[in-house]
Order: structure tokens, then C-alpha cells, then sequence
């Protein structure tokens, strides 16, 4: 039973997350000026199904923030109040909060209960002093009630002629929308669920198609109908009336009634809405609106064959894009993309075997041989592709970043994003935020200018960041490009001389570029707390090395930056170097090989008799034999009989030798460590096409042996 | 529903009486070695091996089984006993101890017998290349007598050096 609550909870968790980042996206989105109703409805139904949510768990702290929060939000999507940037910023704080909260469910460090304070009471403060807000409505509402003339439209009462059953049962209730900028899909999926009610009748005038007239005799409550209603139409627009069907026998009744119901919901008599009836408005003050309905008995006026009918069509439509996704765990997706693999090895086996066969005697064999290449292939791509999401799960969170950042700093910054659609691996999305991030503050931080400065040098005050993402060969190339200052050529040279890098004058602008991810290097004159210590630039770079990956700088002085990241589209795919040693087979990630050359016996030195190294381009490059190192009986011992394989790894450059260069694969990474131990120099394995296993180098872990027994024997 | 449950465990007391414990039984050298059947997952033939760097002597290395690697370790040098030959008549045993799988090398694998408590007799000290820490008893069938061995025990402990 606990069991089963952790899974909800974990589902919870998990779509909560969502629905928080769904909610910021929306609310940097929302334009102050003319704020769209669609974006205000997309937050408050993020709000909402929070709530709903941290009800059902039990997670008062969370119901309480949402729902201040969802009672604001209400009143902006009925235009009650006006949105402010302050608002935004409010919003914004109070969706970290929940985000914290919602950590402290999970077990991470709760909250500061003085933090939710603080954010609870601004949202009160704006709810109780809706002051400057309700300044800016009111005119409104005075305007509309001089400016409408109180559009009588005073048509369409037909339900009350229509013969009426005798058996009164339901109340009935008349809604009136405006329903042109709903799409269908929507349409017919609030038909269906106002159907699922009571009983529906479809009362809309085929010549006025933006208006939707509906009849509904049910047992739920107006605030019900309400609330169904509220996510899809826009809330100004929309008009409930309790209907009194009754109205021959009892005229007073009836207009009790309407009064009842409109002031119920005074704030939309003021709205541009239709007013449907002959009884003039009172504006009422909202607080005084509390006054319930009269459960009175209608006579049921609705045919009932033509709400079956729409339900039924609809609900075939609202089934389809109901079961367009499942949630699967992460483990079940492994295991079938690691059986998957151990097909295709399969199949490359029987592949291998039958090539030797007669081919004119096993001719069916053959075929089939072929059409199961085709369908494994077919099959592996498929699987592989389930793990994939598109790259706006990251890029969606950086507007605020920048937001929060450009103001902090003082500039103005436009954060563009392209290719948002850019699919890579689940794993790889997790762990280049984190980098991303760093970029990004590093290009705000250094590389846009202050708003002054980039007028003087004759160019907009609002800086471009550009995010952009894009498949090229078998990788995904994601690029952070300012339009700041660029990078200064002489001022990163004499930094690295200052800290004894080894530079000259003649190194190559690319060259020169890629110091900036040295540690501790940093060019920025002042310290802030956003950046300038040195301290990450390296850290990217490793980490974008540890997924495989590398990274690129390209910049002119004056025009901008562009730093581009280049990833293998999964984790789980090796672009390697296969390399023999003795009867042994090695990988070597190709993310670090920086070449591979046949040295000639004059480039072979060696230091104090024992330590080879060797001469290339007027570097001297310490050597690792592979087979020392694993102890292995090699085919040559001889240096310059065999391959010398440039490693970068952790700054530092080594020579490794090898045998003889075998062929580049693409190979699957197979953990070592799940039956056995670490191995020193060694990052895991992988299945060869043959069945056999080799063992994937690590470069790090190479160099760093060289380190030691550097310090070993000084 | 309960008429089955409770011929279930009638059935499991006879088995209980009668056969403790299942064992596959092996030979290493001369001597001939049991390890509870439940820890095993397949026996299968000695394939292609790749060689890991200073492992010791007895790890020959790691295989390829169905997409898992898996280390293989030849119980004949571990125990120094009969020659560490590897022909078609090689057999690794694939054991499944808590989640992790290893394969074992071993001269040749007899059969799977049955023993009951009585059967089982305590180990009695002695010196010699195996600590008795890892025998859970010694097993009469006929003549035959059977070193029990706690696989498990063994396969964790540090002098293996499998595991961190």
C-alpha cells in the first residue's frame, strides 16, 4: 500500500515539476502591456492542477500558495485586475517557492517558513490592495457601463416555447460564449463533458458561428459548469443564466432569478458580453455577490437524441488525444534498448556466419538474413529514439535565468532560441543544464555590454543571446552566441603569460579562445557574484568531455561570440578508435584523440634513460605504452614500429602506443563495474560485432597514471 | 484458494524433511565441490576472454553474456588444484549471487544431488589453501564426499578482489 502511494506521489512530483516550468514559460511569455488570455488561462490551469494535486497528497503548504495564487490569477483572466511587471516578479518568486516546497516533499531541504511568508503576503498584499490594479480596471468598467448600451439581444428564448414535458426535474441552465477562437478539438471535448452533466442541448444560430448558445439541465451547480467551462472559454465572454422554464406561470420568479444569477457574477455584466436580458444591471460589488441560487424545478426542454449524438462523435475525438502518451520508467526503456543492442550483435553474427554460405543454394536463407537486417535496424532506431526529448526542456528554463541575470547586472537582453525541437538523450538533457547555464551567465555577465556601451559602439541597447540547436552528422551541435564585446585576443595572451601558460605570439586565434577554459583563468576585471573567479569555464569543459562531447569557440572582437557544443545524441554510443594490442582489443574515445601518427625512430627520445617521449611539432609528449600498463604481450616493442595515438585529457597531452590502429565504431557502452570492479585506465566495456568484449580506454585516467609515477619517481 | 496453499506447504515440509538443499556438484581436480543450485543461472562452455590489466592471476578476465559483461574466474588456480587447461570440455558455471553475475571455471560439472540434514556433516578444521570460513558443511552421497561450499561468501570477500 505505501509502495503504491510512493508511485502516485512520484507522479505527482513529476508532473508537478512540469506544470512549475510550464508556468514560468507562460508567465515570461505573457506581454504586460495586452496580456493574452490564453497564456493567463495556461497559468492559472498550471495553478489549478497543483493545487488539485497537492490537495489530494496532503501537501497543505502547497494548496495554500497555489490557491493565493490561482485567486489572483482569477482575477486577472477576468479582467478585474491588470497585470504589472510587479506582479510577474511576484508570480515568478512564488513559483520558486513551490518549486522549493515541492523539494521538500521530496525529501530535499524544506523551506524557510519566513520565505513563504514573505512570498504569501505579497500575494495578499496584491489580492487585498488591488489599489493601483483596480485603478486601471475600474475606468473600464465604467466606460462599459456608459459605452454598452446594454445590448439587448433579446432572441433565442426558444427552449421556453418549446413544449415543455410535464415532468419537471433539473434546473436548467442557459450558457451563452463567445466560441470563435476555441478550436474544434476543444469544442467538442467541452460538449462532451457538459453532455456527461445532464442534458445538452445545442442551441447555437448556424449564422452567427462565433457565438455558442447552450442548454444544459442538470444537477451540478452553477459554480460547477463554471469551472468546466473556465479553462476553455474565455471567462469575459462567458454568460451562465439559470433558466426558469417555468416563465409563463411565474414571470416574477423569472426575474428574480436572473437577477440572482447576474449578480452572481457581476463582473460579467460589465464585460464587452452580450447582456441577454431585459432586467438593466445593477453593478453589485463583488463582495455582496454571495447570494445562492434557488434550486428551483425547470421543466426539462432539451431533446435528448441530439446531445447523445454529439457525445458520442466527441468522445471518439477526446480518446484519441487522450492515450497519445504513457509514462514508463526509465529502467524498462534501458533494458529494451540493451536487448535491442544484443540483437543487432545477433544479427551481425548470423550476418557474418551466412556470408559464408552458397549463396545460390541458400537463396531464401539470404533473404531473410537481409530483410532481418533491415527490421533490427529499423527496430533499433525506433527504441533508441524513445529516450530522445526535444532540447526545449532545457532551453525553457534559461529566459528566466537571463531575465533575473540582465537585471541584476543593469543590461538589456533578448534571449533567442532556435531549433527548440532538437531531440537528444534524456541523460544528456540532464547533465548539459548545468553547463548551458554557465554559458549563458558567462555571456551575459562578459560577453553583452551595458546598454551605454553598445549605443556608443553603434549598437542596439538590447543585447541578442541566441540559443540554437541542430543535428549534424551523428552529433547535436548546440550553440550560446552573444552579439557582446567578443573576446580580447591580447588581453586572454597576457593573462596565460602572467600565469606561465605555456603561449607565444604565433598561436592561432582558436587556440588562444580555448584558454579561457584553463582553471582559475579569468580576464574579467572585476569580481561579481555572477561570474569572474575563474572557477567554471574548466568545470564545462570537463563536463562536456565527460558526456562525450566537445566544445568550440569562435569570436571576433567587437560583433560577439559563439561557443558551440558538440555531443553524441546519446549516452549510452561511443564514437571510438579501435586499436590492437598483442591479441587484445582497446577502445579509445575519439572526443579525446586529438591524431594519430606513425612516429619515425629520431622523434623517439628519452628522458633520464628510461621515460620516452616524443617530438611532435615542437612538442615533447610523454609516451604510454598500453601494453606496460596492462601488461600485455605486445606484437612490436619498438616505438616507431608501431601507432602513437594523441590523447588530451584533463589539460595534459600524452603519447599513447599502440600495435595498430584497427577502425572507428560506433560501439555501446556496457558498464564493467555492475559484476565487477573498477579497473584503473579503464571506463567501461563494449560488445564487439563478433561477440567479443573490448575494454573502453579512459584517457583521464592515462594521463593521470603518467602523473604519478612523476611524482613517483621525483 | 486455501486447500492450495496448504498442500503447498505440506508439500514443502516433505521436502523439507527429506532433501534440505539442492546442490550442483563439480570437480576440481580430485576433490569434488557443491554450490546450492539456486545461486546457479546457466552452465555454458568456455568461450573467448578478454584479458583485464592487473587482475590477479585467477580472474581470466570478462566475457560477453548476452550483453552483460561478466567477470570469469578459474577456480582451479584460485584453489590451485588440477591443471588450468581450457579446451571444448571447459565449463564455466554462470553463478547469479545477489544480482551479480559471475562465471566460475571449474574441471568438469557431475550432476545436481540432493542432501538432507543428515547428510551434511560439520567441517572440521584444517590449514590448507581453503579458510573453512567459506564451507558450510561436508556432504555424504554414497562414497562420494562433497566440499559444500558457501559460493556467495566466497565470491564477496576481499581475497577475491571481484568486488569494491
Amino acid at each position: 500500500m505505501g509502495h503504491e502511494l510512493e508511485q502516485f506521489y512520484a507522479i505527482f512530483f513529476e508532473e508537478a515539476s512540469e506544470l512549475l516550468v510550464d508556468m514560468e514559460t507562460h508567465l515570461l511569455e505573457l506581454d504586460i502591456e495586452s496580456p493574452d488570455l490564453e497564456e493567463l488561462n495556461a497559468i492559472f490551469r498550471a495553478a489549478h492542477s497543483i493545487k488539485g494535486g497537492a490537495g489530494a497528497f496532503g501537501f497543505t503548504d502547497m494548496t495554500e500558495t497555489t490557491h493565493m495564487l490561482e485567486s489572483l490569477l482569477d482575477k486577472l483572466r477576468k479582467g478585474e485586475m491588470a497585470v504589472s511587471s510587479q506582479m510577474i516578479d511576484v508570480f515568478l518568486q512564488s513559483g520558486d517557492l513551490l518549486k522549493r516546497q515541492l523539494g521538500g516533499h521530496r525529501g530535499d531541504e524544506g523551506v524557510d517558513t519566513t520565505d513563504v511568508d514573505g512570498v504569501v503576503n505579497k500575494l495578499k498584499e496584491l489580492m487585498d490592495n488591488p489599489g493601483k490594479a483596480l485603478q486601471q480596471a475600474a475606468p473600464t468598467e465604467a466606460e462599459l457601463k456608459v459605452e454598452t448600451p446594454v445590448v439587448v439581444e433579446e432572441v433565442e428564448y426558444g427552449p421556453i416555447e418549446a413544449p415543455s414535458k410535464p415532468t419537471p426535474t433539473k434546473p436548467t441552465y442557459r450558457i451563452q460564449f463567445a466560441c470563435g477562437e476555441i478550436k474544434p478539438g476543444l469544442m467538442e471535448k467541452l460538449l462532451v463533458d457538459l453532455a456527461q452533466q445532464g442534458e445538452l442541448n445545442n442551441l447555437s444560430n448556424a449564422q452567427q458561428p462565433n457565438r455558442c448558445v447552450l442548454q444544459l439541465s442538470t444537477d451540478v451547480s452553477e459554480e460547477d459548469i463554471w469551472e468546466a467551462l473556465a479553462f476553455i472559454v474565455d471567462p469575459a465572454q462567458l454568460v451562465i443564466e439559470k433558466q426558469a422554464a417555468v416563465a409563463e406561470n411565474d414571470p416574477i420568479l423569472v426575474a428574480e432569478t436572473m437577477i440572482e444569477a447576474q449578480v452572481n457574477q457581476p463582473e460579467k455584466l460589465l464585460t464587452p458580453a452580450v447582456i441577454e436580458t431585459p432586467v438593466v444591471a445593477v453593478p453589485v460589488p463583488a463582495s455582496q455577490a454571495q447570494l445562492t441560487l434557488p434550486q428551483e424545478q425547470a421543466p426539462e426542454p432539451v431533446p435528448k437524441k441530439v446531445a447523445r449524438v454529439d457525445a458520442k462523435e466527441a468522445s471518439k475525438a477526446t480518446s484519441n488525444s487522450e492515450s497519445s502518451s504513457i509514462r514508463v520508467s526509465i529502467e524498462k526503456v534501458d533494458q529494451m534498448i540493451n536487448l535491442v543492442g544484443e540483437l543487432v550483435i545477433t544479427q551481425a553474427m548470423l550476418a557474418q556466419i551466412t556470408s559464408q554460405v552458397d549463396p545460390i543454394l541458400y537463396a531464401t536463407l539470404l533473404n531473410g538474413m537481409t530483410q532481418l537486417e533491415r527490421n533490427t535496424r529499423d527496430l533499433q532506431e525506433v527504441v533508441m529514439s524513445i529516450r530522445m526529448m526535444p532540447i526545449s526542456f532545457v532551453f525553457s528554463r534559461f529566459p528566466r535565468i537571463a531575465r533575473d541575470l540582465a537585471g541584476k547586472l543593469g543590461k538589456q537582453i533578448e534571449l533567442k532560441t532556435v531549433g527548440e525541437g532538437t531531440e537528444l538523450d534524456k541523460g544528456l538533457i540532464e547533465k548539459i543544464t548545468d553547463p548551458l547555464t554557465h554559458l549563458i551567465r558567462n555571456s551575459l555577465d562578459h560577453g553583452i555590454e551595458l546598454p551605454e556601451k553598445r549605443v556608443t559602439a553603434g549598437k542596439p541597447a538590447k543585447g541578442t543571446i541566441t540559443l540554437r540547436a541542430f543535428h549534424q552528422g551523428g552529433s547535436i551541435v548546440i550553440e550560446v552566441a552573444d552579439d557582446g564585446a567578443g573576446l580580447n585576443r591580447d588581453k586572454i595572451l597576457a593573462k596565460a603569460q602572467e600565469r606561465g601558460l605555456p603561449v607565444h605570439d604565433g598561436i592561432t586565434d582558436q587556440e588562444v579562445w580555448m584558454l579561457i577554459f584553463e582553471a582559475g583563468f579569468s580576464t574579467a576585471e572585476v569580481v561579481t557574484d555572477v561570474s569572474g573567479r575563474g572557477v567554471g569555464m574548466d568545470v564545462v569543459k570537463r563536463n562536456i568531455q565527460m558526456l562525450g562531447g566537445r566544445i568550440e569557440i569562435d569570436s571576433v572582437q567587437g560583433k560577439g561570440t559563439q561557443i558551440s557544443i558538440r555531443l553524441p545524441l546519446t549516452l549510452a554510443i561511443l564514437d571510438g578508435l579501435s586499436v590492437a594490442v598483442g591479441d587484445q582489443t582497446f577502445i579509445a574515445p575519439l572526443n579525446f584523440i586529438t591524431e594519430s601518427l606513425k612516429p619515425v625512430a629520431e622523434d623517439i627520445k628519452t628522458v633520464r634513460g628510461s621515460r620516452q617521449v616524443v617530438h611532435v611539432r615542437g612538442e615533447y609528449l610523454p609516451i604510454i605504452a598500453l601494453y606496460e600498463v596492462f601488461g600485455l604481450q605486445p606484437s612490436c616493442t619498438e616505438i616507431h614500429q608501431g601507432i602513437l595515438i594523441i590523447l588530451e585529457a584533463e589539460g595534459k597531452k600524452v603519447a599513447m602506443f599502440v600495435d595498430s590502429l584497427l577502425g572507428q565504431h560506433q560501439v555501446v557502452i556496457k558498464s564493467l563495474e555492475s559484476n565487477y570492479r573498477r579497473v584503473k585506465g579503464i571506463s567501461g566495456a563494449t560488445i564487439m560485432g563478433d561477440g567479443r568484449v573490448a575494454l573502453i580506454l579512459d584517457p583521464a585516467g592515462l594521463v593521470n597514471t603518467i602523473k604519478q609515477e612523476m611524482v613517483n619517481a621525483a | 484458494m486455501q486447500i492450495l496453499a496448504e498442500s503447498n506447504q505440506a508439500m514443502s515440509e516433505i521436502a523439507h524433511a527429506n532433501i534440505a538443499q539442492e546442490f550442483l556438484t563439480f570437480r576440481l581436480g580430485n576433490e569434488e565441490y557443491g554450490i546450492e543450485i539456486l545461486k546457479v543461472q546457466e552452465i555454458r562452455g568456455y568461450d573467448t576472454i578478454t584479458q583485464i590489466a592487473n587482475a590477479p592471476e585467477f580472474i581470466k578476465g570478462v566475457v560477453n553474456l548476452r550483453g552483460i559483461i561478466v567477470p570469469i574466474i578459474d577456480m582451479r588456480i584460485k584453489f590451485n588444484l588440477g591443471e588450468a587447461t581450457y579446451d571444448r570440455f571447459t565449463v564455466v558455471i554462470i553463478l547469479n549471487l545477489s544480482g551479480r553475475v559471475v562465471g566460475i571455471v571449474v574441471d568438469g560439472v557431475s550432476d545436481v544431488i540432493g542432501l538432507n540434514a543428515e547428510q551434511v556433516r560439520p567441517t572440521p578444521e584444517f590449514g590448507g589453501v581453503l579458510n573453512t570460513e567459506y564451507i558450510m558443511g561436508l556432504g555424504t552421497v554414497d562414497d562420494r564426499m562433497l566440499i559444500l561450499l558457501d559460493i556467495e561468501k566466497l565470491m564477496s570477500s576481499t581475497d577475491m578482489g571481484l568486488y569494491e
